[in-house]
């Protein structure tokens, strides 16, 4: 299909993403949350070289987006259950599916859990916990059952509310950094840049969905240099947020920073602005990020489930996700534990969906010369 | 049904139907030199124009009838021919033979001629009922621009348009909607420029109505809209002509709708209830700042009183210390709390404005007075609510008004309360939600098959040339392209070959 064509038919296709609105799904979903933590996690192994970390972890990533784009791009009119099943037969490909989706509904509550932190910390702190997450899961809830479409256009509309401000403050920020904090390059040992690439590696948690876009992209065969193209300007973007970040806070004082992000955003001082404290800043950036998170969290993994049952909606299969993803939030008792939870989980379930489960794929369909559709 | 041959079986038979059909005007007379033969004629009283009936049809034909031979009317020399010799004045005459077309016809305010022998009836368009002309504008004014305005009457609406566009493939197709009311509609678009999928699913939709009665647009629009239930209009009203007609040159469709002095445009997006008549006459710069004050505007009418509750009682930190002391002095003695303040001021608000619409028009500005003057600076010095939210509420009112399309305002009005009610409950944090929920469901939204949020969203379909007049008004010489309602086919509008550098014009 030639662009022509698709402008041909029609204003959009129904049920159908282009391109450019997968980067936006893509960045949105992946870049506002893993970014936050991102300057502390990669400082507490390589120190003042955390930025380079996350180019390393750039790098490491890429050639994961690159199989799964390949393994999408094989079938790209199935379903990944079915695809996996095609490949794998049916009961691995459920398992397959199911741990995807726990990994999924996983990160969902990871993600809530750490948003109703956040909320509390800078904006309400007597609210309690059940109603942020009642109203940011109905939230996700309510844009992940509009269908992929839908989420496609807010995407587009929300991306420029989530650069702006970043861009903004990291824009006017310069007076208060002192670059010295960033020397000496390189000072580092191999061995703590690579375990502070390793922490980075899991920011970009939630690239796994490109697995499941299959049935809804209007050119997939483009799909593998866009999502490598969203992936690299993620990852430089990450890179300076975190050396400035870095170099804002120096390496020492920044392990002691939850979320060093958020922190910087909210001290910065803005010239001549009405704004005395930044939290609204924060806020749009914040509530924005969480909800594209955990809206993709959750539509996807209604997907998966709808695929495997092969019943239904999938907006029934949101429902029945919301309760599960509030009590997995609820789980942990404090801040220290929720991020052990998420450390094992990235390191089980994360992997296997972001490395093993695309390699799997990849090599399964290489040694069955599973021939790529026509499209 | 067929009519008979037979003249008074046809008169029993017209006779029945319109017992007791008050304002129908029936009358039998003899049109032969020896008075043997007989014709008759129905019209409804008013619906017809009397005066090209009695000037120019009946006079003519009852005297050339007179003059013709006893047995003329015998076939095969039809009647219609007979008429026309017979000198009548009227171009605009038809032959039909079956009862129920002639019914409708004459419903609508033609006239039937039957004469003995035949069995076919002559129907002359003599529709003209009273009507009230091109009115002005009076919901859309400009201050520079045409000021006529479309009428209850459509065929003087689709003449409005025609007269714009002076176009042989400026289409008119007429279809019926309504079991009593046959409403006639029209679809006004530019063959070849509009959307063929477009056309057909507004075709497609309007046929599928089988309703009893439609009396004006508004009946219609949610027939024929994606989601009838959103408070946001997916299509667009005008009562102005000049828009139409801009509008289908851009290779959107008119719906005229017979009884509305309004039109709908489809497709229709949220970008286009921004954009008014005055646009294109006016500077570029000047118009676009307009454009992003109405933008600004929507943002205030929308969410001001929101975010105006979820800061100072959530978060008045967030401003700096001596507004802060500011709003807090000026909300010292007030009983109630943030919310209930805004929400009293509101509800006066819209009282306000229900009110405004009934009063007769000299009494309206009055109701403005005591209600904005004289009550909102009772309550403030009564302590009811503090100065700050009625500026608050007044600023609201305000920027409402500057956004051209009255039913966006209006769904905005309704979102308003959504976010006041979770800006209440959870501060900034409701007030976003509340914006997000706005905007999943305004990007769920397609107007035919176009995304609602175009070009915010989904700009790429079209090379985001769109944007060229969206926020702001570019120079009409830049906007080479027709925007996204045209047939992609035919997207070039202006052909700028010979215009050259405009610099070097003579």
């Amino acid at each position: 299909m030639t662009n022509t064509a698709i402008k041909h038919d029609g204003f959009a296709l129904n049920n159908k993403i282009s391109l450019r609105q997968l980067q936006a799904l893509l960045f949105l979903e992946i870049f506002g949350f893993g970014v936050t933590a991102l300057p502390r996690r990669v400082a507490e192994s390589a120190a003042q070289d955390g930025w380079i970390a996350v180019l390393l972890a750039t790098a490491m990533i890429i050639p994961m987006v690159m199989i799964a784009t390949h393994v999408t791009k094989l079938a790209p009119g199935l379903s990944f259950h079915d695809f996996a099943s095609k490949l794998l037969t049916r009961p691995i490909g459920i398992i397959i599916s199911l741990i995807f989706c726990t990994r999924l509904v996983l990160l969902a509550a990871f993600n809530l859990r750490i948003f109703a932190e956040i909320t509390r910390q800078t904006m309400l702190p007597s609210t309690p916990f059940a109603a942020v997450f009642v109203s940011m899961l109905l939230l996700a809830a309510y844009g992940a059952a509009k269908g992929i479409e839908t989420r496609a256009r807010m995407a587009e509309v929300l991306i420029f509310i989530v650069l702006l401000p970043l861009i903004f403050v990291f824009g006017i920020s310069g007076r208060d950094i002192d670059f010295t904090n960033l020397a000496p390059v390189l000072a580092s040992s191999p061995a703590s840049i690579l375990s502070g690439s390793f922490s980075a590696f899991f920011a970009f948690s939630g690239v796994e969905v490109l697995l499941l876009l299959g049935p809804y992209l209007s050119r997939p065969k483009d799909l593998t240099k866009s999502a490598n193209k969203v992936i690299i300007t993620m990852g430089i973007f990450m890179a300076i947020v975190t050396a400035v970040t870095i170099a804002r806070f120096g390496p020492a004082n920044i392990i002691h920073q939850m979320w060093p992000v958020l922190k910087m955003m909210d001290t910065i001082s803005l010239p001549g602005s009405i704004i005395d404290r930044q939290g609204a800043l924060i806020m749009t950036f914040w509530i924005i990020s969480a909800y594209a998170t955990i809206n993709a969290a959750l539509f996807f993994s209604s997907l998966l489930l709808k695929d495997v049952v092969k019943r239904g909606k999938h907006s029934y299969y949101i429902l029945g996700l919301v309760p599960i993803i509030a009590i997995l939030a609820h789980l942990p008792e404090n801040l220290v534990s929720v991020y052990d939870y998420f450390n094992l989980a990235n390191s089980t379930f994360g992997l296997t969906t972001m490395v093993a489960i695309p390699l799997l794929l990849f090599i399964i369909a290489k040694i069955r010369r599973f021939k790529r559709a026509e499209y | 049904m067929q009519l008979h041959s037979e003249l008074d079986k046809n008169i029993q038979y017209f006779e029945d139907i319109f017992t007791d059909c008050g304002d129908m005007v029936k009358r039998k007379f003899p049109i032969s030199a020896s008075l043997s033969r007989h014709a008759y004629v129905i019209y409804f009283d008013a619906m017809a124009d009397r005066q090209i009936l009695e000037a120019s049809v009946l006079p003519r034909l009852m005297a050339s009838a007179q003059k013709q031979p006893e047995n003329f009317f015998v076939p095969p020399i039809s009647l219609l021919e007979t008429i026309k010799e017979g000198g009548m004045t009227t171009a605009d005459l038809r032959e039909e033979t079956d009862v129920d077309k002639i019914i409708h016809a004459v419903l609508a305010g033609d006239t039937a001629i039957m004469v003995d022998g035949s069995e076919t009836a002559v129907l002359v368009a003599t529709k003209g009922f009273p009507n009230r002309g091109v009115p002005e504008t009076s919901t859309e004014v400009v201050v520079q621009g045409s000021n006529e305005a479309f009428s209850e009457v459509m065929r003087i609406n689709t003449a409005l348009i025609r007269r714009r566009i002076k176009d042989p493939t400026l289409k008119v197709k007429q279809m019926q909607v309504g079991r009593r009311t046959v409403t006639d509609i029209a679809l006004c678009y530019l063959d070849g420029i509009v959307r063929k999928e477009v056309l057909a699913r507004a075709e497609k939709r309007i046929q599928n109505i089988d309703i009893d009665g439609i009396l004006d647009c508004g009946a219609l629009e949610e027939f024929i809209e994606e989601d009838y239930q959103s408070p946001f209009p997916q299509t667009q009203i005008t009562e102005r002509p000049d828009k139409a007609a801009s509008a289908i040159l851009e290779g959107r469709i008119a719906i005229v709708v017979d009884n509305s002095p309004m039109v709908i445009l489809i497709p229709a997006i949220i970008d286009s209830f921004f954009q008014s008549a005055e646009d294109y006459n006016q500077r570029w710069e000047i118009m676009s700042l307009s454009r992003l004050i109405r933008f600004v505007a929507a943002f205030f009418a929308l969410a001001l009183p929101g975010l105006y509750i979820a800061v100072t009682t959530f978060h008045p930190n967030m401003l700096p210390m001596i507004l802060t002391f500011k709003m807090a002095a000026a909300r010292e003695s007030i009983p109630f709390p943030a919310v209930l303040e805004v929400l009293i001021m509101e509800f006066a608000f819209e009282l306000l404005r229900e009110a405004g619409i009934r009063l007769p028009r000299p009494v309206g500005s009055s109701i403005g007075i005591i209600g904005g003057l004289i009550v909102g600076e009772a309550a403030v010095s009564a302590g009811i609510v503090s100065p700050i939210v009625v500026i608050i509420v007044a600023l609201t009112g305000i920027a409402s008004f500057a956004i051209p399309s009255y039913s966006l305002v209006a769904a905005f009005r309704l979102s308003k309360f959504l976010i006041i009610a979770l800006a209440a409950a959870l501060g900034l944090l409701g007030f976003w939600i509340a914006l997000l929920i706005l905007l999943i469901h305004l990007a769920s939204l397609k107007s035919f098959g176009l995304p609602y949020l175009f070009p915010f969203a989904a700009g790429d379909i079209n090379g985001f040339t769109d944007f060229k007049d969206s926020i702001f008004r570019l120079p009409i010489i830049f906007m080479k392209k027709r925007p996204i309602y045209a047939n992609p086919e035919q997207e070039i509008r202006l052909d700028t070959a010979k215009l050259g550098n405009p610099r070097d014009r003579e």
